[in-house]
């Protein structure tokens, strides 16, 4: 009995006494913490991209309420959650709440269309496919099929389409340009989001008789979407027609009229 | 004998691989008739392409210089065989795939250029006229690489040593040995050319213990003619011929990471490229032919052929009968560093050592599985790199911590892919690695 009450007093005035340091320590050596960074941190995405150049979204959170830098730079976070910040950190919404207007297009509709030199059997990315012996398919400006860039997506982004190339999700795309900087071939790029759909899915810069020869879904510099545009949106250069995006006017003539089905609808 | 018993000499790491050099050790070189067309790429070297010197319908005779490269490293292509330009066009390549290149219609005479004879007086040429010589036959490194020769035997730091590459450390490959057992005499007259240009007392010629005639011989040789170069025997090991590690083996330098042979004061050039600044300089030919070896199993008469540049390999799988059992593999160069071909459909360029034919049965199958954290990889890696490491570092994507293990020091010889019994890709992993992070 006696023994059992001394170790209870033993231990209980050790707790207090370790409890009074511990009290004692985290007043005495209290680190401020400003609270914005965590609801800030909250609201972005939370998916450490790093398209902001950041050490993640809780990096982009302290700088931006350290303010040292703008909240434009986050490309993937929405516009809701950009005003919410903006009230969070008590500055007027305008330029803050300003999202990422582009979203990325796969310009290549080759996959199982466009021939094959041989079949590949390295490992499965598109950059190691590259070097060898100048990749395995018929056209040099073809996408290579591995997926790097579905991998590369933060946002899960891009899928595999069942002719073998990938496609990018418009809804979820948010523009980090994280595909266009790991595909080897160079055939992603930015196009504004906005109303406009038609896009030409072809890369291919070589002359029409050969594109034909490779793949049947190449742009085949026939003109024939030139002629059709009614606002003169679209130019053939070194073979491969080119969409001026500020005169389209979205009327999707030139979808209907391309014989090989290169000018495509996102 | 003396040497040839003696504690061999080698570099550290490195593996033994079974040759199979009996299929084509014993053939004599022999000259493989015409072809009805060539295709002359106009990129067989590293450093810029060439620009064609020809246009289509032009008359071209053996040695006529048919493209010339701008810039310090470049060079220049030759007509392989007399006739007409039949195009300059776009045609499959063996490295790159594909390339521009100038196809000539053979017109079945063999009719040399006007440039091609016989040169007196070589003994008053300055090494800037030597110089001059090799950058307009268009000669190039012969053990592959391609790189052009003028650039190397001109280093922007004086050099004393010279070591000739007689390893030949590829299996299957005799090209070199057979070079070097019947054009010892021209052999012998290229190296003194060469040290004459850059300027060397100490020559040195390395050979795999595996070729002991050509040791021989060429000791032989050299006692005649009383030159003073040293023929070394080494130890037969895989990746001997690879620059670096010759060095170490021969003279016991080490070159640093990312420096090159003249750092450390030697130039390595292989033995077709002697011979061939033999070929340009004394009897004004230019590089149209080289020596491939045709090997393997299946094949129904290995060989060791002079090919004019720019042969189909077609032409010439058909001119050693084909295959006795269905063809799985055609492979430009050995097995180890040599590169699979997507059809039979190519030429043979400057860097062409070998064609090597694989029987479907021949072709390990390929399934990847989980590092075993064995080692082997480490231990035969002849840069002393954690080849596994970096495999693992693509297997997780993260590539920038790939970089403390150095990638870039990776010369690519496939020596850990070779050992590892867990088949894992590594050489490629590390292809994907220096192509991230350039």
């Amino acid at each position: 009995m006696n023994s059992i009450a001394s170790a209870v007093i033993a231990l209980s005035g050790l707790g207090l006494i370790f409890g009074a340091v511990l009290a004692w320590v985290s007043k005495k050596f209290h680190v401020f913490v400003d609270p914005r960074i965590t609801k800030v941190t909250e609201l972005l995405p939370g998916i450490n991209c790093g398209a902001c150049g950041l050490a993640g979204c809780a990096g982009l959170a302290e700088a931006v309420v350290n303010k040292e830098t703008e909240l434009a730079v986050c490309v993937a976070c929405s516009p809701e959650n950009k005003k919410e910040i903006a009230a969070v950190l008590g500055v007027s919404a305008g330029d803050m709440a300003r999202s990422n207007t582009l979203a990325a297009i796969i310009g290549c509709g080759g996959g199982t269309r466009c021939k094959n030199k041989f079949e590949y059997q390295g490992l499965k990315d598109c950059r190691v496919a590259a070097l060898t012996i100048g990749a395995h398919k018929e056209c040099r400006y073809s996408c290579l099929e591995q997926g790097t860039c579905i991998e590369a997506c933060p946002f899960g982004a891009i899928t595999m389409q069942p002719e073998g190339v990938p496609k990018v999700i418009l809804e979820r795309c948010v523009g980090c340009k994280k595909c266009v900087s790991v595909c080897p071939r160079r055939i992603i790029y930015m196009v504004e989001r906005k109303k406009k759909d038609v896009y030409i899915n072809c890369q291919s810069r070589d002359k029409g008789a050969q594109v034909m020869k490779k793949c049947k879904v190449g742009c085949i510099a026939c003109g024939k979407c030139v002629k059709a545009c009614p606002v003169n949106a679209i130019a053939i250069e070194n073979n491969l027609a080119q969409i001026d995006y500020k005169k389209c006017i979205n009327c999707k003539k030139c979808v209907a009229v391309c014989p090989t089905k290169a000018i495509a609808l996102r | 004998m003396n040497g040839l018993n003696a504690a061999m000499k080698t570099f550290p790491g490195g593996k033994h691989i079974e040759g199979h050099k009996q299929l084509t050790r014993n053939e004599p070189i022999c000259a493989m008739p015409l072809p009805a067309q060539v295709i002359i790429p106009l990129s067989q070297h590293t450093g810029s392409i060439c620009e064609p010197l020809v246009k289509k319908g032009d008359k071209v005779k053996a040695g006529t210089k048919i493209g010339q490269g701008n810039g310090v490293v470049s060079s220049t292509v030759h007509a392989s065989v007399s006739g007409t330009v039949n195009n300059i066009s776009d045609y499959n390549h063996p490295v790159l795939g594909s390339c521009p290149a100038v196809i000539i219609d053979s017109d079945g005479k063999d009719e040399n250029d006007a440039q091609v004879k016989e040169r007196s007086g070589i003994a008053e040429l300055s090494k800037e006229e030597l110089l001059a010589i090799i950058k307009d036959s268009g000669i190039v490194g012969l053990g592959g690489a391609a790189f052009p020769t003028q650039v190397k035997l001109n280093p922007p730091r004086p050099v004393d040593t010279l070591i000739i590459n007689g390893v030949e450390c590829e299996p299957y490959l005799t090209c070199d040995f057979r070079l070097m057992l019947e054009r010892t005499n021209e052999l012998l007259q290229g190296i003194q050319l060469i040290q004459k240009i850059v300027n060397v007392q100490k020559v040195f010629i390395g050979i795999e213990e595996d070729k002991q005639e050509a040791v021989l011989q060429l000791r032989n040789r050299i006692m005649e003619k009383k030159r003073r170069f040293e023929v070394v025997a080494l130890k037969a090991k895989y990746p001997q011929g690879a620059e670096k590690q010759l060095i170490k083996a021969v003279v016991g330098r080490e070159v640093p990471p990312g420096k090159l042979p003249f750092d450390v004061g030697v130039i390595v050039v292989n033995v077709g490229t002697a011979v061939a600044v033999y070929e340009a300089v004394c009897l004004g030919k230019p590089l149209y032919e080289r020596i491939v070896t045709v090997t393997g199993r299946i094949v129904k008469k290995p060989a060791n052929l002079k090919v004019r540049l720019g042969t189909r390999f077609s032409d010439i799988i058909a001119f050693c009968e084909g295959t006795k059992e269905p063809l799985g593999k055609i492979i430009m160069g050995g097995p180890m560093m040599g590169l699979a071909q997507f059809t039979d459909d190519v030429p043979v360029i400057k860097g062409t050592s070998g064609i090597l034919m694989l029987a479907k049965d021949e072709i390990k199958d390929f399934t990847e599985t989980p590092c075993i954290r064995c080692g082997r990889c480490v231990n035969v890696c002849p840069v002393r790199m954690l080849p596994y490491a970096l495999s693992l570092c693509v297997e997780s994507k993260s590539f920038e911590q790939a970089l403390q293990y150095n990638p870039r020091d990776c010369m690519e010889c496939g020596a850990c892919a070779y050992v590892c019994p867990a088949k894992r890709r590594i050489v490629e992993s590390i292809r994907l690695i220096k192509a991230v992070v350039k």
